[in-house]
């Protein structure tokens, strides 16, 4: 009954003026960046979160949510006119929305994928109000061997889940974990790797690694390719009546294919470092299988588009719950979101339900109101000009996103060394990303290192140095046997490759 | 695709190897100017010494998968990283540059440079040196104004 006020109240909050205005600019600044090749809705919340500093804590994490809800659907757009996703998870909706575009049905297959996402969004979203305040009771059961048991867990199967080389993935997440040693001890007050800097001695900041990582590595890769053109496909008129889906083609997709995939996207949002494009994937598998007419998926199947969209969605909400609950992002995106909670001096867990919830019930409300108003709001308002966006002048937006991201390195501490850092770790992130290191494991790296060690050395020095404490406490144990079966069936015994699907034209 | 032998200039052989060094002397700082352990529980530098030994033992998985692909890929790589190289270069101008001559004329300059780097109408000076500004502008009005952040400025005017 609490929890229900606490939500009622985050929806009331959406009521000031101000708030709504911040759930409607983080949704259009996220159907921006997803629309356009190349960013994504975790750039545009690392470049506003130098921001945050001068914003409530509310209205940026209002902005969060709905830049996360609009990037997730609006990566269908392209996906659709000109068969570019506009983030992985939308790598699905490109195989069946160009096909139908290519028919001429272009606004035929967005009027699919904005419904399929509404349902799925809104879905995740009321998932994510029930079952978060449900999962903090059952973060509260782990003690300290758990706790170190379950950061090692999620770091593994993030590295699992970014289906790269886990050696890659693990240099990548290890490398996170040592930059965060920089600094004062977690259990002592000594400074550790100064190297002889004073600088160093308080550490390095989130800021400049999230900045970094996301908008200068992008930058730099941009940069390489200026000479390409910008793919645009002339002549294609869109009208707004094109973009309501019919009734009887909802009939046909079926209200179970809409909750189904809503709620795996959900499941797998709430497992550490999945995503949205393994949503997307197992969802359409799963619709495909199930289908009364399988024979046409690939070539246009809005029964495809709908599943695909519903469970990417529905990922968001998701991707909230072990972020929140335990301080573990689901995804790129909420680990900056993350940042943005830890700059704003909100520490995920237990307590940030029970002191803080009415700071974040405004989130989940903004996940909700961008999911089912805005999307359709959007998409009929704004849908004819969507094919636009990608023709904006790629010079233009990269300058722009330049100054912003190294001024944002600057604005935390006023420092210009953090500007430089910043420059720093993009060019590290840059080479990383080159040769495929994936540097969400990094960031997430970084983020989760900390609370890994502070665990690990507390869990020995409840049992005088004795290592057998994490295999003698039973939540331990669970997370550790967790991880070994995890690390067993996709590490070990990988899973067959998914050509069946994933070899369809387009994907 | 070209079986060649591969490069020592590979970007897979080189990381690893750079990141190799980097983890050496982490682990030496981690070694010699910290304690491992105090009173039978782990110490400041226990755990950054298991995290050098999970990373070497990576690095040298990725090195050894490095080494034994056939293919080469380090033709190419150099003249890619013709333009990251001038973005890089002109954003430590932009910083060294940022105080002394204040945000305005710093932010100016960069994006002029950047406009150039990106072949932004080429030729075209004056509509660069616009936009330039303009952009500078909207930066600043989005962090001076909107969001009330200080700016460094040229002899405190600009």
């Amino acid at each position: 009954m609490e929890t229900l006020t606490g939500v009622l109240e985050g929806f009331a909050a959406l009521a000031d003026p101000f708030t709504f205005l911040a759930v409607v600019a983080g949704f259009l600044i996220g159907t921006f960046f997803a629309a356009v090749p190349g960013l994504t809705s975790a750039l545009a919340i690392a470049l506003l979160l130098p921001l945050t500093y001068s914003l409530d804590v509310v209205i940026a994490l209002v902005m969060c949510a709905s830049i996360f809800m609009a990037g997730m659907y609006a990566g269908s757009i392209t996906a659709t006119t000109i068969n570019i996703p506009g983030a992985p998870a939308n790598m699905m909706t490109s195989v069946e929305g160009h096909a139908l575009m290519d028919k001429g049905l272009g606004a035929k297959a967005l009027g699919h994928a904005a419904l399929g996402s509404m349902v799925g969004g809104a879905v995740g979203a009321l998932l994510l109000m029930f079952v978060a305040p449900l999962a903090v009771k059952v973060a509260l059961l782990i003690r300290t061997p758990g706790k170190f048991s379950l950061i090692l867990f999620a770091l593994i199967v993030i590295v699992i889940a970014q289906r790269k080389s886990f050696a890659k993935g693990t240099v990548a997440t290890a490398l996170g974990v040592m930059i965060a040693t920089i600094g004062i001890d977690v259990m002592e007050p000594i400074a550790r790797f100064t190297f002889g800097f004073d600088i160093f001695v308080e550490g390095v900041d989130m800021m400049p690694l999230i900045i970094g990582t996301f908008a200068i590595s992008e930058l730099l890769i941009q940069s390489e390719q200026s000479r390409q053109a910008t793919v645009v496909e002339g002549g294609t008129k869109i009208r707004r009546r094109d973009f309501v889906p019919k009734l009887s083609e909802i009939r046909e997709i079926g209200i179970f294919t809409y909750f189904k995939s809503a709620i795996i996207g959900f499941l797998i949002g709430v497992l550490p470092g999945a995503g949205g494009s393994m949503a997307a994937f197992v969802s359409y598998a799963e619709a495909m299988r199930s289908s009364k007419r399988p024979e046409k998926y690939g070539e246009g199947s809005v029964e495809g588009i709908a599943a695909a969209e519903s469970a990417n969605n529905s990922m968001c909400g998701g991707a909230f719950v072990p972020m929140l609950t335990f301080g573990i992002p689901g995804d790129p995106t909420t680990a900056v979101v993350l940042g943005v909670l830890v700059i704003n001096g909100l520490q995920p867990g237990p307590m940030l339900f029970a002191h803080q919830f009415d700071l974040i019930a405004p989130m989940f409300a903004a996940l909700f109101v961008s999911a089912l108003i805005l999307i359709p709001l959007t998409l009929f308002a704004l849908g004819p000009y969507f094919i636009r966006i990608v023709t904006i002048n790629k010079a233009l937006l990269y300058s722009g996103i330049a100054v912003v991201a190294v001024v944002g390195g600057y604005v935390a501490t006023f420092s210009v060394f953090q500007m430089a850092l910043t420059l720093v770790f993009g060019v590290v992130a840059y080479f990383l990303r080159k040769q495929d290191y994936p540097t969400v494991s990094l960031l997430l790296g970084f983020i989760l290192g900390p609370d890994l060690e502070l665990y690990f050395r507390r869990g020995l020095s409840l049992e005088d140095g004795n290592p057998m404490v994490f295999l003698t406490s039973p939540d331990s144990l669970v997370f550790l046997g967790l991880t070994v079966v995890f690390f067993y069936f996709f590490v070990i015994r990988k899973p067959k490759p998914r050509s069946a699907v994933q070899a369809r034209p387009g994907g | 695709m070209n079986e060649q032998k591969k490069s020592w200039l590979d970007g897979e052989i080189v990381l690893p190897v750079v990141l190799l060094a980097v983890t050496a002397a982490y682990l030496a700082e981690a070694m010699l100017t910290l304690e491992p352990s105090q009173e039978g529980t782990a110490g400041p530098s226990f755990f950054p010494i298991v995290i050098s030994a999970v990373m070497i033992v990576a690095l040298v998985s990725v090195l050894w998968r490095g080494l034994r692909s056939a293919t080469a890929g380090g033709g190419a790589g150099l003249a890619v990283l013709a333009g990251p190289a001038k973005v890089a270069l002109l954003t430590v101008g932009y910083i060294l540059l940022f105080k002394p001559a204040g945000y305005f004329v710093s932010t100016t300059v960069y994006v002029f440079a950047l406009l150039y780097v990106f072949r932004f109408k080429s030729g075209n000076i004056l509509l660069s040196v616009l936009w330039s500004v303009l952009i500078a502008g909207g930066c600043f009005v989005l962090f001076a104004k909107v969001f009330q952040i200080r700016l460094p400025a040229l002899y405190g005017v600009i």
